[in-house]
């Protein structure tokens, strides 16, 4: 289900799965991503640059307090609009501004790692990464 | 003349006719191999994809047989992933190479005639940390070409990091054809443990110019290896370019004294690394020995004097402004203003 449908539509009463956002450029890591969190129960949607994510964000309601994903896993180097720019437009948009935030990125200099907790990120975590290790992370913010 | 003239013009036209349909067809050729290879890669990831994702999360689902076309793609693949990720998700990756024959298909890339198969095996091998490949790769690292030996000797680390280094490190001095960089990623993909010893010992038992690499790779050691095997050198180093690189590695404030016996020293490259290690270590008491080089006859060396004391956090910077204002020679002014105006951009 797309995100912006799944956002809109609260009519039905039946528990709803968590969502999970996820921003990354890299097809194969995107996959296998969704791939490890469909399994867990988790409803995914995908961006794979920063404008088609800042679009999707803009496409909530803002009327709507609930319609923004359970959880954003941001990739920083984006197309169009990297991370760092992505993460701060979730942190002042009224509807998104609460969503955990967990960082997966190649970037791990002590700089870029203080720079996302600074503007607002929940979680940081490196490539390579393991993915049960990005799971157990996750989780912790949605339990 | 007149009647050579349509000749002539048919002939041109039907070559200039000829021409552009041989350019269209090519085109035309290209863009269906071109559609043609898109098709097969689509088909390729579509089957293979959630078959790593699955060995990935640590399920092994039935295989289908691995076509000989698509050896290429699958080896894409399989490295692809073996950078990408870490932990308990490499031995998935492994699994499946092997569940679908790659180790066989990489030992043979390995022995081809073609150095792009030769290159191909050898990364493969590494990734599925392959033992019959051992003897193969130990050959491969004599070979001429810097990029296969290197590969190979990456392989040999990757397979077994205590037995492979003993190998692989002499050559990491006398192989000045192989990048530092690449030397140092795989020293540290090896990791400490396995690289500390050995690399100390080659340090301490190398001459110029095998040293100065040796000395450059030792943070692929541990920290206290590293510390003690240039103070070693130290002791007895005559050698400008030495002195100057162990100095660089400094960065513990034990070493202190060891810095500062090399203040005045007649090379400005080694005053230079002198500066910059002592700006590392200093604690804030060190300000007259970095005015001393303010005075340097090596602008860098005036330069770096004139950062570490703007760095030192219990140096006023009002004061620091007073000091500039007292030396009359332009080009220090430039220099302390410089650092100055540094410091005010770090602090914002």
């Amino acid at each position: 289900m797309e995100l912006s449908s799944r956002l809109m539509d609260n009519s039905h009463n039946a528990p709803v799965k968590k969502s999970i956002f996820i921003v990354e450029d890299d097809e194969e890591i995107s996959f296998v991503l969704t791939f490890m969190l469909e399994r867990e129960g988790f409803e995914v949607t995908t961006s794979k640059d920063g404008r088609d994510a800042l679009n999707l964000i803009d496409s909530a309601p803002e009327s709507d307090m609930s319609a923004h994903p359970d959880l954003v896993l941001l990739d920083i180097m984006l197309p169009h609009f990297d991370g760092i720019q992505v993460l701060t437009y979730i942190r002042n948009h009224p509807t998104w501004k609460r969503v955990p935030v967990v960082m997966l990125t190649a970037k791990s200099q002590a700089a870029n790692i203080d720079e996302a907790f600074a503007l607002g990120a929940n979680e940081y975590i490196t490539k390579p990464f393991q993915p049960d290790e990005v799971l157990v992370r996750i989780k912790r913010f949605l339990n | 003349m007149h009647n050579l003239l349509p000749t002539v013009l048919s002939i041109t036209l039907a070559a200039t006719t000829a021409v552009c349909v041989v350019l269209v067809a090519s085109v035309v050729l290209l863009h269906l191999m071109h559609q043609s290879r898109e098709a097969g890669r689509e088909r390729f990831l579509a089957a293979w994809r959630p078959l790593f994702a699955e060995y990935i999360k640590g399920s092994k689902p039935a295989l289908p047989v691995l076509e000989a076309k698509d050896v290429p793609a699958f080896c894409g693949l399989l490295n692809y992933w073996h950078n990408a990720m870490r932990g308990q998700a490499l031995n998935g990756i492994r699994e499946i190479g092997n569940a679908v024959g790659l180790d066989d298909i990489a030992l043979k890339l390995l022995r081809s005639g073609r150095l792009s198969d030769r290159l191909l095996g050898a990364v493969v091998l590494g990734n599925l940390q392959e033992p019959r490949a051992w003897e193969a790769l130990v050959e491969d690292l004599s070979s001429v070409n810097p990029v296969l030996s290197l590969t190979a000797a990456r392989a040999l680390l990757q397979i077994d990091p205590a037995r492979g280094i003993d190998i692989v490190l002499p050559l990491c001095g006398s192989r000045s054809d192989w990048p530092l960089a690449g030397v140092a990623s795989m020293l540290q993909m090896a990791g400490p443990t396995a690289v500390s010893d050995s690399l100390a010992s080659q340090c301490i038992s190398s001459s110029r110019p095998e040293v100065i690499r040796y000395i450059r790779l030792l943070p692929c050691a541990q920290r206290a290896v590293a510390e003690a095997t240039v103070r070693t050198i130290l002791k007895t180093a005559v050698d400008s370019e030495v002195i100057a690189s162990c100095l660089r590695q400094m960065n513990d404030i034990g070493d202190h004294d060891i810095i500062c016996g090399y203040w005045d020293h007649p090379e400005w490259y080694v005053r230079l690394q002198a500066v910059k290690a002592l700006g590392r270590v200093s604690t804030g008491e060190d300000t007259p020995l970095f005015i001393r080089r303010l005075k340097d006859e090596s602008w860098w060396v005036k330069f770096r004097a004139a950062e570490a004391l703007a760095a030192i956090p219990s140096f006023d910077l009002f004061k620091w402004e007073q000091i500039a204002g007292k030396f009359v020679e332009p080009d220090l002014r430039r220099v302390l203003l410089q650092a100055t105006e540094a410091r005010r951009n770090k602090l914002g």
